[in-house]
């Protein structure tokens, strides 16, 4: 039996009037795999990762989620991915613990997975210090690690993120390539959009657009 | 963990929903008891100070308006009915029942949870708090303006009616929020058409009484079909969409609470699209002042036409209130066209918001004298007066008989009107953010007026056009209101001017420079 992709274009394709957004694309990620987008600015990353969320129609070609059209309407859509393209509306009265909290609660109920699962993602991206601040306490760095625990603590076969590296020095950014590496051996897929040497470098595969 | 080894041990949708309220709401600034405590105690002490002697001196009084017989209060009510349904949706698609705050949403809507599951609860409480809330402000409204509760037999039907339009409004809230255009036009016509047929039986049957018993079903129930379909579609509610209005709710929300409502209003300001290349002609030159103005109100063809169709008809109907001011309904036609062309002149144009920025922001353009005033005033002015000459001239027209021998002071009249209303706008438009001063207690005899202040600061163009239109219609001669109303609009735009920070000495040197 062929594996089923996890992420497939085939000639995926954004046009607006004579203006090309995306070019034609094609390529197919596999469970458990870490590929990169990489580019110059407009050269349809961040479009490319919108149509797999199924908040971009496209013009030509198709994005599938295993196999199905990418569609946030559906909840086998929403339950696969995971994503982090646009910004976050944080809580700015919540503590950064407590929203992390939240998001493991809306997978992993009231049970005690919530609290380790929540605490683990903290731990890893750094933030355990920071965990009784609020939103507005931390600097543009701590607040991107933040969003990267909020996009990591829930479960998820395939997770999509636009520009990890933003706002973060290189210490960190190892930080989180080691994350997605140990995450990608457990099973799940990513497609990071970055132009970050060192998270194209722990890629399995590489879409070069533009 | 990925998703399969989760679906298969993982608590139910139910759980996760109630786990996330619980922790939601156990966050900082969540509502105390103190704080609930409090807001009781503003209510009753509004109640015994204010609400109770006006209930006892209409209970002890006749009531200031007739509903007269019940046959001809039923059109009214039709019509009542039919405004107030289209009004919830065309709220429902600005500011509905499932607007939530933008996190809660953004967690929720991350998961496999189906909507109804977590906006459900959500829409059906809020739908009865508002529906609870319209019945008790209308049946207020009517005991204390008309006499529709001092006979049994009224008092019934007007219950009756009262309850159902109640509830179709909430749900017509809701259906204007969940559901496309297509679907709330569809709803919108079928509440016309099935009221015009209600108000038309009872002008059949005039003997039968019939008319507001047979409103009162009918609204039932469409209400009874509406109201479940309404709340099926949270289902399938376009989740982008509503966290969008969610985040623009949340960040209006902040700016009311803030004090700048008008920043909180420009947040629902369409976005413009299309002629994107029309500010600049093909040998690229900029266009002359008026075409830009145009040209930019055109990228907004709904608000533009809001705007136009606002100023024809403010224009018809103020023309037509200042001819008949002194008898009947004369002055308030004259005050309500005044709005209109005040509100038009606003949604007319996207300049004003240009104006205020270049005259607070750092400068962006060359300087030259009245380049700033020229760019930006251009396209609101000629629009505004062609408008008014428009409306103004089909109003006289028309009703030719009903101005014939006094048209030179009507000119006057609504010249002066407009140019007011223009000046109401110029003030409107220049505000930035609530002055701290206003805050200061006000002490009277009447107690603390601060707030009314406040509130006379949020609405300031209204307040300037109802009271200059109040001291226009009460002086005897037209020629001596239009003076007061271009002196009323000096002053607005000298209040403008201040607001911004250029009315201090160095305001002409300033213009002159270039």
């Amino acid at each position: 039996m062929t594996a089923v992709p996890i992420l497939a274009a085939e000639g995926a394709t954004v046009t607006m009037g004579d203006v090309t957004l995306l070019e034609p694309t094609s390529f197919a990620v596999m469970p458990g795999e870490v590929w990169c987008l990489t580019g110059g600015n407009g050269s349809g990353k961040t479009t490319l990762l919108r149509a797999f969320l199924g908040s971009r129609s496209l013009t030509g070609g198709s994005c599938s989620v295993r196999g199905e059209p990418a569609d946030m309407a559906k909840p086998r859509h929403r339950r696969l991915m995971a994503s982090l393209v646009d910004a976050i509306p944080f809580a700015r009265d919540m503590t950064l613990r407590e929203q992390v909290t939240l998001v493991a609660a809306s997978w992993y109920g009231n049970s005690a997975t919530t609290a380790e699962a929540a605490e683990e993602v903290v731990e890893r991206l750094g933030l355990s210090s920071l965990g009784e601040r609020f939103p507005h306490q931390v600097s543009s760095g701590q607040l991107q690690l933040f969003s990267l625990a909020l996009t990591l603590v829930r479960p998820a076969d395939v997770v999509l993120l636009d520009e990890p590296e933003r706002h973060l020095d290189g210490d960190r950014v190892e930080l989180v390539a080691d994350l997605l590496t140990e995450r990608a051996a457990a099973g799940t897929a990513f497609l990071v959009a970055t132009h970050e040497p060192a998270l194209v470098e722990a890629r399995d595969g590489r879409v070069e657009l533009g | 963990m990925t998703v399969d080894t989760l679906a298969a041990a993982g608590p139910d949708a139910a759980d996760r929903v109630r786990a996330v309220r619980q922790r939601h709401a156990r966050r900082g600034d969540r509502g105390t008891v103190r704080g609930h405590a409090y807001t009781l105690y503003l209510v009753a002490l509004f109640a015994a100070f204010y609400l109770v002697p006006v209930v006892h001196a209409r209970s002890t009084s006749p009531a200031s308006v007739s509903v007269g017989s019940l046959t001809e209060a039923a059109p009214l009510v039709c019509a009542l009915a039919v405004a107030v349904c289209w009004g919830a949706q065309v709220a429902g698609r600005f500011w509905g029942p499932v607007v939530v705050q933008p996190f809660l949403l953004h967690v929720f809507m991350s998961t496999d949870i189906p909507p109804t599951r977590y906006l459900g609860t959500i829409a059906r409480r809020r739908l009865t708090y508002v529906g609870a809330t319209g019945l008790l402000s209308a049946c207020a409204a009517a005991y204390l303006a008309t006499d529709l509760f001092d006979h049994l037999d009224s008092a019934v039907q007007g219950l009756a009616s009262g309850v159902g339009l109640s509830a179709l409004a909430a749900f017509a809230w809701l259906w204007g929020q969940v559901r496309p255009l297509r679907d709330n036009l569809l709803v919108a016509s079928a509440v016309g058409g099935g009221a015009a047929l209600v108000a038309g039986v009872s002008r059949v049957a005039p003997d039968s009484g019939v008319g507001l018993w047979l409103l009162a079903g009918v609204l039932a129930a469409t209400a009874a079909v509406l109201g479940p379909a309404a709340l099926r579609a949270i289902g399938a509610v376009d989740l982008a969409r509503l966290a969008r209005e969610s985040a623009r709710a949340s960040q209006a929300q902040t700016y009311a609470w803030t004090g700048t409502l008008h920043h909180a209003l420009d947040l629902y300001r369409p976005e413009p699209s299309g002629l994107t290349s029309a500010l600049i002609r093909p040998d690229g030159r900029l266009r002359g002042y008026l075409a830009q103005g145009a040209i930019r109100a055109l990228r907004t063809p709904g608000r533009a036409s809001a705007g136009a169709a606002l100023l024809l008809i403010g224009s018809a109907v103020l023309t037509h209130g200042v001819a008949g001011r002194g008898q009947g309904p004369g002055s308030w036609l004259w005050a309500l066209g005044a709005l209109c062309v005040y509100l038009g002149s606003g949604w007319v144009g996207e300049t004003w918001r240009g104006l205020r920025d270049e005259l607070t922001l750092a400068p962006l353009f060359g300087e030259r004298w009245g380049g700033t005033l020229a760019r930006t005033l251009t396209w609101p002015v000629v629009a505004v007066t062609v408008g008014a000459l428009l409306g103004g001239g089909f109003a006289v027209l028309v009703r030719w008989d009903h101005h014939s021998g006094q048209l030179g002071g009507t000119a006057l009249l609504v010249a002066g009107s407009v140019v007011m209303a223009l000046g109401a706008r110029f003030l409107r438009e220049m505000k930035l953010d609530l002055p701290l001063e206003l805050l200061l207690p006000v002490i009277t005899p009447f107690g603390d007026l601060s707030g009314l202040r406040v509130i006379a600061w949020q609405f300031d163009g209204f307040v300037v056009v109802l009271m200059g239109v109040a001291l226009m219609a009460a002086l005897p001669s037209a020629a001596g209101a239009a003076v007061v109303a271009v002196c009323v609009a000096a002053g607005c735009v000298w209040t403008g001017l201040r607001r911004t920070g250029w009315a201090h000495r160095g305001l002409f040197s300033r213009l002159g420079r270039g």
